[in-house]
């Protein structure tokens, strides 16, 4: 079945729910509203017309002022595939319900959007991180995220930039004071000034 | 043999200080031969970990197999516990995650140990030095590494190349003395570097630290490069700057003594077009003297002509950074980001 015949059956049952359906040559997808994503799930599974028993993927992505996460399934006796997106309420507010339930393989997917990505999935068993140490700050996938300065002593690539800077400035100013100039009025100190932002 | 063992009684030919009770001339020829013996053997029986972080441990693997079969040089018996080993190949990448693990490895191996740090991710972060948020700059940020490898990843051969390194580390070390003295000539000569002068040319000969305390200690070689990359040729007349108008301020530089403390994060920012030095990345090939004296020459060459166009629009691109505490917040501030569909 193609994605239009499979929203064609979603819809006769979801009416309204089924936001947006989207078939093009390379990438098809049904977006869903949030309250009847898990029930939508469970009957994509149990009728015999779709039958998708696998779930291949669910990830997330990041829209700034929201999240959409992305579930593809795979129907192994008909031979079809399906992607269905869901978005959430906000980015404050990134919940989406656990399909954990209805597939066991979304457990380790959902696991690890969490901990990525920061999207929650109320009604999942175990949400914890999955990837990351448990003491990690943060979601590092989300695209506000920078790298961090520092883990447990061990200095990020921004520290050691910023050290390296202050060590060859330190050393210039040195290196000028050590011959009786003043790097701040020293005709020298421009160049010096130059060498450490050229070579930072 | 059987002086030899006498006078290796293991508390004396313990390398490290308060070794031994050195009084009497002939123990200590003996001491000093039964420490190149010991040292010729630690080279020659190097006994891996059977540690792999990564795809660079694939290459280990390898060089471990039949076809490049490092048994001929005593290191094939990858040990399964560190415990029993004397090197660990940190092959792969080093993620924060697993640098604590790296660390209790190196911790649980017994001295004397060394480290090989294979891969361009455990030298310097490797391709994701920039924008991983998750991997250590260098393996070294966690444990003392004797050699690097660089290559994505190395060779077998470039492996054994440096294990072959290694035994010669290993065989020329001997004693804490020997150590001590090349760390001191070697920090010597970074010293003459910074400032400004040919390394070993206008400090004296470094002493043996130990020669007070034991007359008779080993004498010791210190093989410094003959010639080092040195930053500004000494002889090559300076280009005269022009003076700075007048009124024109420049930017500020942190103070000589301003406290160390965690650094604020700071975006990277590409050195700009007018930048004097940006021959200088260029410049990172393996013939290091001729590129540090063409970089020279070219950043000599383009001083000139560039510091007339930084004088003429001063003040340019970002300040130095400032010194900041960070400490209650580990990570740097939100970059405003731009969707591609919005842009």
């Amino acid at each position: 079945m193609t994605t239009q015949e499979i929203a064609a059956l979603l819809k006769e049952r979801f009416q309204d729910k089924v936001l947006e359906v989207v078939e093009t040559d390379r990438h098809s997808h049904v977006r869903l509203a949030p309250d009847v994503y898990v029930a939508a799930c469970e009957f994509l599974r149990d009728d015999e017309r779709t039958a998708f028993e696998q779930l291949h993927d669910l990830t997330a992505v990041d829209w700034i002022d929201w999240f959409d996460v992305v579930v593809h399934l795979f129907s192994i006796r008909k031979k079809h595939s399906l992607c269905l997106k869901v978005k959430t309420p906000s980015r404050d507010d990134a919940t989406c319900p656990s399909v954990t339930p209805v597939w066991p393989a979304a457990d380790w997917h959902e696991r690890e959007t969490w901990d990525l990505m920061g999207v929650k999935f109320p009604g999942h068993p175990n949400l914890r991180r999955i990837l990351l140490p448990e003491d990690w700050q943060g979601h590092p996938l989300r695209k506000d995220e920078g790298n961090p300065l520092e883990y447990h002593g061990i200095p990020g690539i921004a520290a050691i930039r910023t050290a390296e800077e202050n060590l060859r400035a330190e050393e210039l100013v040195k290196k000028v004071q050590r011959k009786g100039g003043d790097p701040h009025a020293n005709p020298l100190g421009g160049e010096i000034v130059e060498r450490v932002r050229g070579r930072a | 043999m059987t002086e030899i063992y006498r006078a290796a009684d293991w508390n004396m030919m313990r390398p490290g200080p308060g070794g031994a009770p050195d009084d009497d001339a002939a123990i200590l020829t003996t001491i000093a031969g039964a420490r190149d013996l010991i040292a010729w053997g630690r080279g020659n029986a190097v006994w891996p970990m059977t540690f792999g972080l990564a795809c660079c441990a694939i290459e280990m693997m390898a060089f471990a197999g039949t076809r490049y079969d490092v048994d001929r040089l005593g290191s094939g018996a990858f040990r399964a516990t560190p415990r029993q080993a004397d090197l660990m190949i940190t092959a792969g990448t080093v993620t924060y995650k697993m640098a604590h693990r790296v660390k209790r490895l190196y911790e649980q191996m017994a001295a004397p140990k060394w480290v090989i740090a294979m891969g361009a991710c455990t030298v310097g972060g490797g391709p994701y030095s920039k924008y991983g948020y998750h991997v250590v700059q260098g393996v070294d940020l966690v444990v003392p590494v004797d050699i690097h490898i660089p290559g994505c990843p190395p060779r077998p051969e470039a492996l054994i190349d440096a294990l072959m390194k290694l035994q010669e580390l290993i065989k020329r070390r001997g004693s804490i003395e020997q150590q001590a003295s090349i760390a001191d000539a070697v920090r010597k000569g970074q010293m003459d570097l910074m400032n400004g002068m040919a390394p070993g040319k206008n400090s004296p000969p470094p002493a043996a630290p130990a020669a007070g305390a034991s007359p008779a200690a080993p004498k010791v070689s210190v093989a410094m490069p003959a010639k080092p990359p040195t930053l500004t040729a000494p002889g090559a007349p300076k280009p005269p700057s022009p003076p700075l108008p007048v009124g024109v301020k420049l930017p500020s530089m942190p103070a000589s003594g301003a406290p160390k403390a965690p650094s604020p994060p700071k975006p990277y920012v590409k050195p700009s077009a007018t930048s004097p030095d940006v021959a200088a990345p260029e410049a990172v090939t393996k013939d290091a003297t001729k590129a540090a004296a063409a970089a020279t020459a070219a950043a000599e060459g383009a001083a000139g002509s560039a510091a007339a166009e930084s004088t003429a629009k001063k003040p340019t691109g970002p300040k130095p950074p400032t010194v900041k505490s960070t400490t209650e917040k580990p990570f740097g501030p939100p970059v405003p980001y731009i969707p591609p569909h919005q842009r």
